[in-house]
């Protein structure tokens, strides 16, 4: 991804629930991926490293899948 | 921040509660137990912006939650959510309240905005738009062969003049 996903689609808040959006962060390992793949600025790479932590803690996302 | 800045009022927030209910609520008790959460809001004097009905989810991982003094394993739940205009020194007061529910697996209350934030739900997202492409390709090849040659010669037309 080269462009900012949240800026080219005009998304201004990052949903924990929305994993259709923050699956697409998500590595393999489900880890978060990192600012240079996802392309992201550095103000939406920490909301989307927020939701997706709010996502695990409330058991929507595995913290890691093997 | 800007969240601070999208709220009415001058001590007013807007929050969202997720919560996780226990999976042994029978579904006819769910809108009952649902009512209690939504009461114990309300009667802070909370007013509900938006909210979804709990619905039965597997969990990512197996939770644990000490429930009269024994530790219960959890590897599915009721998720739902309710968004809601609240005083901000009643939120402590919520929260305090939640965490002595048994029927509450885990709950998470933030501060978040009047307008819904789901972006997927307002048709944004690529994935729909590459769905939408992908079936465009799909419905491509029922073009004859001659009908694609004719528009891939017409497309290198074009850029050779250009």
């Amino acid at each position: 991804m080269k462009q900012d996903f949240f800026s080219s689609n005009n998304i201004k808040h990052v949903d924990y629930k929305d994993l259709e959006v923050i699956k697409k962060f998500l590595g393999p390992t489900a880890k978060i991926m990192s600012r240079r793949r996802t392309g992201l600025s550095s103000g939406n790479q920490r909301k989307v490293a927020l939701a997706v932590k709010r996502a695990r803690f409330m058991g929507l996302l595995p913290y890691i899948q093997k | 921040m800007e969240e601070m800045t999208q709220t009415e009022g001058s001590d007013n927030g807007v929050y969202e509660l997720g919560f996780l209910l226990v999976p042994d609520i029978t579904e006819e008790k769910l809108p009952e137990v649902f009512g209690t959460l939504k009461d114990s809001i309300l009667a802070r004097g909370a007013v509900a912006i938006s909210e979804e009905f709990p619905k039965h989810i597997p969990l990512a991982y197996t939770m644990e939650k000490t429930i009269n003094n024994k530790i219960e394993r959890f590897n599915n739940g009721y998720f739902g959510w309710i968004k809601f205009e609240l005083e901000g020194a009643k939120v402590a007061e919520l929260e305090a309240s939640l965490r002595l529910r048994t029927d509450v697996i885990r709950h998470l209350l933030v501060s978040t905005v009047r307008e819904n934030t789901i972006a997927s739900k307002r048709g944004f997202g690529v994935r729909r738009r590459t769905k939408d492409e992908s079936g465009k390709e799909s419905a491509a090849p029922e073009m004859s062969k001659e009908e694609i040659d004719r528009e891939i010669e017409a497309l290198v037309d074009d850029k050779a003049a250009a």
